[in-house]
């Protein structure tokens, strides 16, 4: 056997529209992108519409509450450890969208039990985020989205 | 956005890694006759049934996808040289690094190595070291 | 049936563009592309493709990351895990075979984004005979390819110097030249060697830059221009170890040629992200590239017009959108009012892949 351990590194460029919401969070702010001429609002934001292929318009401020569209509980840990108590982490519908599976949302953890994720209560339940004291400009800033 | 914010203290920038942590390579079959022969000193081509022969030896002949037969090789010589003085970034290297391909006569390919003392391209050399990857220098 | 290209457009060319994420680098290109063919993609092209390797984007699976930004978004987007005229040659095959009219290529750098590009360069020799005897520079491949061309040419450390000197000198006037500069033979000459015969000036610097092709067949084509440019590309790989390959032979583009239909170009546009890679390129389309530069052949006017709005050298390496970046330059050799040009692009150290696109009006 020949062992190789690679060097990847990297510093991403986040870009225009995700390094204003990233400092947006800093502000406790959830901020989207909004395209005119279709109307559809982006969380995380694009400074370009994919659907009409244009520009986005401006920036729009959404409440930093939502409901949970889905959610899982992984007993395995980023770094593949096996983990006594679940993570839970879903998806969360910010509000102002009328399409079902197209909507400004979230991938984060969720402040609930396991057995409303194995009971499949919590999807739907209304959720706001829990903010850091301490925030840096980063998806961790938001410590969850926990059930109201 | 049809605007852009040029000011660096607007953007972000952030540091991540691939996560790959470590590859345990096989080395195949000929690959380990190959290397496994490096460690008993000796130099493994294949034959094919054109005639052709290979270095390193591979587990299929090219020409017609069958499989070779191992013979030895020797009498490497230095076909090509360079010396490295700076890494891929720039910095300079604390001492010269030499490396180059030796070859066979009658023999299709090359071996990269690592070569030493004031060896010359077309110069017969001898192995220093009979480890991989291999350190050569004048015969 | 022929095939077109009907819109090109690009982005950054930058040492640095620290403004935009790779994916809005790639929409300003895309947007440039669609606005010179005159076409919306998300109505008029039918398939798209992006050439794309994980480990220059930093993301595992990174195709997921490829449709939105070229108009892509749910509709057919597929990679090619190479450079961008593989991209176009796939495009090529798209319309072709009749399942499009008008598809979208796309390549993008952002190497500035990559830390340890060095690193991702040496993770991909062969990890069994190459990279245990690798020294900490990938540079050492092509250093020993210089050699292989020295003495099967008599190419001298000056002919090196001198192309450096004139393809930096022809990047001012070109908007992607960041490397653009005034260097004379001796200026070159007094730097220290990176690796025997390689000076620093021998070899290009990577760069940021995205640039979109839109093809289409030729009836679209006739519809949308009076002056289409045709094209014709193919692809060779000839082997993943140095020790197999015929160094300083280019073999690779020698494949790759031999696939393309033969015509009388007027300008070369060829790999030189090494100075010496300027000869053994144009070395597969013209007998004897040695003589041609020390007779001063390779202007515009001379008989072997080459990278004359300065190259790799000039614009930098762009990762997999190399080729496309030499096309762009081909595309404006066409636009001074010249009938053919061609493009001879190579993957880089440590590969022996080479494609050829030919274009003419």
């Amino acid at each position: 056997m020949i062992r190789y351990v690679p060097k990847a590194k990297y510093s991403y460029s986040a870009g225009q529209a995700q390094s204003v919401f990233l400092n947006g969070l800093k502000e406790k702010k959830i901020l989207g992108t909004v395209c005119n001429k279709c109307k559809k609002v982006y969380v995380p934001p694009k400074m370009y519409c994919e659907e009409c292929f244009k520009p986005t318009d401006g920036w729009v401020e959404l409440k930093d509450e939502g409901i949970v569209h889905t959610a899982i509980a992984s007993f395995v840990s980023w770094t593949r450890d096996r983990l006594e108590e679940p993570i839970i982490s879903g998806t969360i519908k910010l509000y102002g969208s009328e399409r079902d599976y197209v909507f400004p949302g979230m991938f984060h953890r969720i402040c609930t039990t396991y057995d409303k994720v194995r009971d499949m209560s919590i999807i739907g339940a209304k959720v706001k985020a829990v903010w850091n004291e301490k925030r840096v400009g980063s998806i961790e800033d938001i410590q969850c989205f926990k059930e109201v | 956005m049809w605007s852009k914010k040029g000011r660096i203290e607007d953007l972000i920038f952030w540091k991540g890694n691939m996560e790959v942590e470590a590859y345990e390579y096989d080395e195949g079959n000929a690959g380990k006759k190959f290397i496994e022969g490096i460690k008993e000193g000796k130099f493994y081509g294949i034959k094919c049934s054109s005639g052709k022969v290979y270095v390193p030896p591979r587990d299929y002949c090219p020409e017609d996808m069958t499989e070779g037969n191992y013979v030895e090789l020797t009498e490497p010589y230095l076909d090509l040289l360079t010396e490295v003085r700076e890494d891929s970034y720039g910095n300079k290297l604390e001492k010269p690094i030499k490396v180059g391909i030796i070859r066979f006569l009658n023999a299709k390919g090359g071996i990269i190595v690592r070569v030493e003392g004031d060896a010359k391209e077309g110069d017969k050399v001898k192995v220093i070291k009979w480890e991989w990857p291999l350190v050569v220098g004048k015969a | 049936m022929k095939v077109a290209i009907v819109g090109m457009g690009w982005y950054g060319f930058r040492p640095s563009t620290p403004e935009v994420s790779f994916r809005e680098m790639v929409f300003e290109a895309a947007s440039r592309a669609y606005a010179e063919a005159n076409l919306d993609p998300r109505k008029d092209v039918d398939t798209f493709i992006s050439s794309q390797e994980d480990f220059w984007e930093g993301i595992s699976i990174a195709d997921e990351f490829a449709p939105d930004q070229i108009g892509g978004y749910l509709r057919p987007t597929f990679t090619v895990t190479g450079d961008g005229v593989q991209g176009i040659l796939h495009g090529i095959m798209h319309i072709k075979s009749g399942i499009s009219k008008v598809t979208a290529v796309e390549a993008h750098s952002k190497a500035s984004d990559i830390l340890t590009i060095g690193d991702i360069v040496e993770f991909a020799m062969d990890p069994i005979f190459l990279r245990p005897a690798a020294p900490p520079n990938f540079h050492f491949l092509a250093a020993l390819e210089a050699k292989a061309y020295q003495r099967r040419t008599g190419m001298t450390e000056e002919d090196m110097a001198e192309i450096v000197s004139i393809e930096k000198r022809n990047g001012f006037g070109n908007p992607r030249a960041s490397y653009a500069a005034n260097l004379n033979v001796s200026d070159i000459l007094s730097h220290e060697k990176v690796a025997e015969p390689l000076r620093r000036p021998d070899i290009a610097d990577f760069v940021d830059g995205a640039v979109v092709v839109v093809l289409a067949s030729e009836d679209i084509a006739r519809s949308l221009t009076d002056d289409p440019i045709w094209v014709e590309a193919s692809t060779f790989t000839e082997t993943n170890y140095p020790g197999y390959a015929e160094l300083g032979e280019a073999g690779y583009l020698r494949g790759a040629y031999s696939q393309i239909s033969k015509r009388k170009f007027d300008g070369y546009f060829v790999d030189d992200r090494y100075s010496f890679k300027l000869l053994e390129h144009l070395g597969v389309f013209k007998a004897d590239p040695l003589a041609l530069l020390r007779e001063g052949q390779l202007g515009e006017g001379g008989s072997a017009p080459t990278n004359v709005f300065g190259g790799l050298l000039s614009e930098g390496v762009p990762l997999e959108a190399a080729g496309l970046t030499l096309a762009l330059e081909a595309r404006e050799y066409l636009r001074k009012g010249y009938s053919s040009a061609v493009v001879g692009s190579w993957r880089g150290v440590p590969t022996y892949t080479g494609m050829v696109l030919s274009m003419w009006r």
